[in-house]
């Protein structure tokens, strides 16, 4: 399975965008960025939850136990309201790096 | 803040539950529930490491780190008492020289002067052919002040002694006598009262006396009632107006303060209003944002008109001028050497000891490293890790940094008296926040280069797993490690050598010092001075009544063998009535100085008393006291710079162009007033019967106990004159003493810092052996056992020490070489670089060296075959 390293700041964009359909826990992120990158980036336990607390710290992300599809307890995050703005300006910024970046590689 | 009991378990929830789903997820895809487990616990890759990386992102983890760390150290420390005891003392004599030495350069060297003018307050010199400076006379300070744009004042200067009575015993007072704008001019406040006022200088003004703050503390316990209160000086009714702030002892240390008026020579008619009658000195203070050359440059113009209003007062062939020298460099030119090379030596011992500290906490980096290994294999971050040494690091040298400025501030009194010996700027010299920050910000460069060898060390051990498979030793050392370690044993033999010869020539210099022949015999001397109160002994006749009445009472004193009195001491260190004379028949050499003497008065026994040989001729007797015929005595230099091979006595001389007429009847062995002038001092002896003078001094060689000797010259004194004090009571070995009490407490201090230094580097050293020893244990074991002699055997360990011991002495040797200007200035007849200190210094390190690799190199002797193949 072919994977590429996140980029320093993309795994927040990720979770963020992963987040904007509903709370989630720990492998359902990851199994989600998983399923919308179409395998691309797989997020280890060792990135993933240092991110989320990172964040829920950041006051982006907020947390709760819940339980799972299958009955089990997890800890679910969801988007606060600051966390939704992050995911905006984020999003603005991915998308001028990205239009940078296709020029720069197209015209060089 | 820090307790995170509830997070973390609320973490553990958490990953464990993401564990169970995933394993869920591997169960729902076929896998058995135990290689499901497994596989999800994989895919975590260590539940430890991310809940550590987790915990690394929380808020105030850094802080809450550091005191976790802190507390670390201080436990590992504790665990380590040997270790911490040595670096936390060597550190402390490190940083508290370094520190009680800075204390001493702050309070001298680095501040403006403590008065409002600051570093603008100049001495004006007028130096000429036959004298550094001939001072001024009241006339010339006049104009000065009048003419000089550069300049916001010009004040007359001089020091006399006065008597004060009313106070317990007569008092003898030091007494400054300036321009009544003085202490405006120089902007010094008092602490309570007032200074003089404009026109308190005049001739006949009502006598007021301004207190020094030392006389005062040490007179009066800092009485404010004293303003208004009066006593009687000399003659007259002084009333105290006003209390000085604590400053400089400079030019003297004087008791108290009068204006100019008060000083009956200065105010004779005769004094006042003549131009070349030079009696007083002259300081003045430079305008703000005026350089002291464009000051220089306005005085020659003034100088110039001066010389050619007044040609009498100025003689061409004198070549007299005007030189303004600053107050401060005047203050501080004689401290200086002493103190940078006290300050390098002491910077030099602080070297030595943190590389001394760098090379243990290095070792024990060394030995710990499985430990450390293991800590990273276990998932400790190399940053933690570091940090917690760094810690350790800070930790050690802020307990010896607060040791050692405690150690400082004990000696601070010590250094303060001592220094007054070289500079009267000694009473700066005091412990401040200043001091503080230094000795702080000192700590922090000394903590951060002892954290940085575990770092460096840390950049050379590339390979965790080959630390843990190390074997028996039960430590590694790459290297690297083993470089940079003796790198740092290497910089302190280099250290050491440098100290020990900077403190070898310190030491010979003194021995040369305390060696040198001053003329006289200085053993079992007691002298004392009695400085006579000027207004009662007013006149020739009853100065020489009094020195007769003394010598009369004083002769047959019990436990005195014999009494001398002379108008000045032996081993004084300037010069006090320097005397030029012709001799009757020799015409004085052209444009040359001419005949010159120093012009001591003395009694008839005085060379008998002082220990000063008659070779030829005669002492005098009391029949020498005519003053139509004088007599006079020659000191034997003299004889052969100015009577050449013709015998001088019965010549005549003259002092005063053919006024008096001296008859030489004798000659007396040289004396030498200054132990380090290289020239001994040439001394033109007169009868104080004939030619008495108002500063006497008393000398009764004893031959019993001073004490009692002391008590009846006081109450034979008291029986003359009750109103006489009596100072300056002290052996001429004391006096002498004073002398070479500067270079005394410079050899001390730097032999000390020395010897601690070399002890400090025979302890490292002594640590690389021991630890080679240890290393190649096996190797030495497999030698014994092969037959190898106990000689080859500690040649081969200590052989790594030899040569570092080798490579140092050879970088002290060029340092020292490179440092030789340092210390030569303050060297008497020792040359900067002689060879015999750098020979003994070199054996002293080369002897210590071998005893400091010998004792752990004969555990190699003793290492048993059996025990190290059974790998023990």
């Amino acid at each position: 399975m072919s994977q590429t390293n996140l980029l320093q700041g993309t795994l927040d964009l990720l979770i963020l965008k992963t987040l904007t359909l509903g709370k989630l826990h720990g492998l359902g992120i990851s199994n989600r960025i998983e399923q919308i990158t179409k395998g691309t980036f797989q997020v280890k336990p060792g990135s993933l939850f240092p991110a989320l607390h990172r964040m829920e710290n950041a006051g982006w992300l907020e947390s709760s136990w819940g339980e799972s599809a299958n009955n089990r307890r997890a800890k679910y995050y969801a988007l606060t309201k600051a966390g939704r703005r992050q995911l905006k300006s984020e999003t603005d910024e991915w998308s001028r790096i990205v239009v940078a970046m296709g020029l720069a590689l197209r015209n060089a | 803040m820090f307790d995170h009991a509830h997070e973390d378990r609320d973490l553990d929830d958490e990953l464990r539950a993401y564990v169970d789903l995933r394993t869920a997820e591997h169960v729902k895809a076929g896998m058995s529930p135990d290689a499901a487990r497994r596989a999800a616990l994989m895919e975590t890759g260590g539940v430890e490491q991310v809940k550590e990386e987790v915990r690394d992102v929380r808020p105030g983890i850094v802080l809450e780190a550091i005191v976790q760390d802190t507390r670390y150290a201080f436990r590992t420390l504790r665990k380590a008492p040997g270790f911490t005891l040595a670096a936390v003392v060597t550190l402390a004599m490190g940083i508290g020289a370094a520190t009680a030495i800075f204390s001493m350069v702050n309070g001298v060297l680095l501040h403006r002067l403590p008065i409002g003018s600051g570093d603008r307050l100049v001495h004006l010199t007028q130096p000429s052919l036959k004298s550094p400076d001939e001072g001024f006379s009241v006339m010339e300070v006049a104009d000065l002040r009048r003419d000089m744009q550069t300049m916001s004042g010009v004040a007359e200067y001089h020091s006399m002694t006065f008597q004060l009575y009313g106070h317990g015993d007569p008092l003898r007072v030091l007494t400054g006598v300036v321009s009544d704008r003085f202490f405006d001019m120089i902007g010094v406040k008092p602490v309570i009262g007032r200074t003089f006022l404009p026109g308190e200088e005049a001739v006949g003004a009502a006598p007021v006396v301004l207190l020094s703050h030392a006389f005062w503390m040490s007179q009066f316990n800092g009485d404010s009632s004293i303003v208004g209160a009066t006593f009687t000086m000399n003659d007259k009714l002084h009333t105290v107006i006003g209390v000085l702030p604590p400053l400089p002892g400079y030019p003297n240390g004087n008791d108290i303060w009068m204006p100019a008026g008060a000083c009956p020579f200065r105010s004779a008619p005769s004094m006042m209003n003549m131009r070349d009658m030079r009696m007083v000195f002259a300081f003045a203070v430079i305008k703000e944002g005026v350089s002291l050359e464009r000051a220089q440059t306005e005085l020659n113009t003034v100088g110039a008109r001066f010389h050619q209003a007044y040609p009498a007062a100025y003689p061409e062939s004198q070549r007299m001028q005007f030189i303004a020298v600053g107050a401060r460099d005047e203050m501080t030119a004689r401290a200086k050497p002493i103190l940078y090379m006290l300050l390098a030596t002491a910077v030099f011992l602080l070297l030595v000891a943190v590389a001394n500290v760098a090379t243990l906490s290095l070792s024990r980096q060394l030995r710990r490293s499985r430990e450390l290994a293991l800590r990273v294999a276990l998932g400790a971050g190399g940053a933690r890790l570091y940090r917690q040494q760094a810690l350790e690091s800070l930790v050690l040298t802020f307990a010896g940094g607060a040791l050692g400025v405690g150690i400082a501030a004990a000696a601070i009194g010590l250094l303060r008296s001592l220094s007054t010996r070289f500079t009267p700027r000694a009473g700066e010299i005091q412990m401040n926040t200043t001091i503080f920050a230094f000795a702080f910000a000192l700590c922090a460069v000394v903590a951060f280069v002892i954290a940085a060898a575990p770092f460096v060390h840390a950049l050379g051990r590339r390979n965790v797993a080959n630390a843990l498979r190390q074997g028996n030793t039960g430590s590694v050392g790459t290297r690297s490690d083993l470089r940079l370690r003796n790198m740092l044993v290497t910089a302190q033999v280099s250290l050491a050598f440098v100290m020990l010869v900077g403190a070898g020539l310190v030491a010979r210099s003194l021995v040369e010092l305390e060696r040198v022949d001053a003329g006289v015999d200085v053993h079992n001397v007691l002298s004392a001075q009695l400085s006579l109160n000027f207004t009662k002994y007013n006149t020739s006749a009853k100065q020489v009544a009094i020195a007769s009445t003394l010598l009369e009472r004083l002769d047959g004193l019990p436990g005195v063998s014999s009494v001398a009195l002379a108008s000045s001491s032996p081993l004084r260190t300037s010069s006090q009535n320097d005397v030029r004379f012709q001799i009757e028949g020799i015409e004085p050499p052209t444009g040359a100085r001419g005949p010159h003497a120093e012009a001591t008065s003395i009694s008839p026994e005085y060379f008998k008393t002082v220990g000063i040989p008659v070779i030829h001729g005669r002492a005098f007797t009391l029949a020498d006291r005519d003053s139509t015929n004088i007599s006079a005595i020659v000191s034997d230099r003299m004889v052969k710079t100015y009577w050449g091979s013709r015998d001088p006595i019965g010549t005549r001389i003259t002092p005063d162009s053919g006024k008096h007429w001296l008859t030489i009847v004798g000659v007396a062995g040289n004396v030498r007033s200054s132990l380090t002038d290289p020239e001994v001092t040439d001394e033109l002896y007169v009868p104080i019967l004939v030619a008495a003078s108002n500063d006497v001094r008393v000398f009764l060689r004893a031959n019993g106990a001073m004490p009692p000797i002391e008590k009846s010259l006081r109450a034979a004194v008291r029986d003359i004159d009750p109103q006489q004090p009596v100072s300056s009571v002290q052996t001429l070995e004391q006096v002498r003493g004073a002398q070479l009490a500067e270079p005394r407490l410079t050899t001390t201090l730097v032999s000390a810092f020395a010897i601690l230094a070399l002890v400090l580097t025979a302890t490292g050293l002594s640590g690389v052996i021991a630890y080679g020893v240890t290393q190649r244990l096996p190797e030495i074991g497999i030698r014994i056992a092969l037959g190898a002699q106990r000689g080859s055997v500690l040649a081969l360990v200590m052989r790594e020490g030899l040569v570092i011991v080798a490579f140092g002495l050879f970088v002290g040797l060029g340092a020292s070489y490179a440092m030789r200007g340092l210390v030569g200035r303050l060297l008497f007849h020792v040359g900067a670089t002689d060879l015999a200190t750098y020979a003994a210094v070199a054996a002293v390190i080369l002897g210590t060296a071998a005893i400091a690799c010998f004792v752990p190199s004969r555990r190699a002797l003793k290492a048993d075959p059996a025990r190290v193949f059974r790998g023990g």
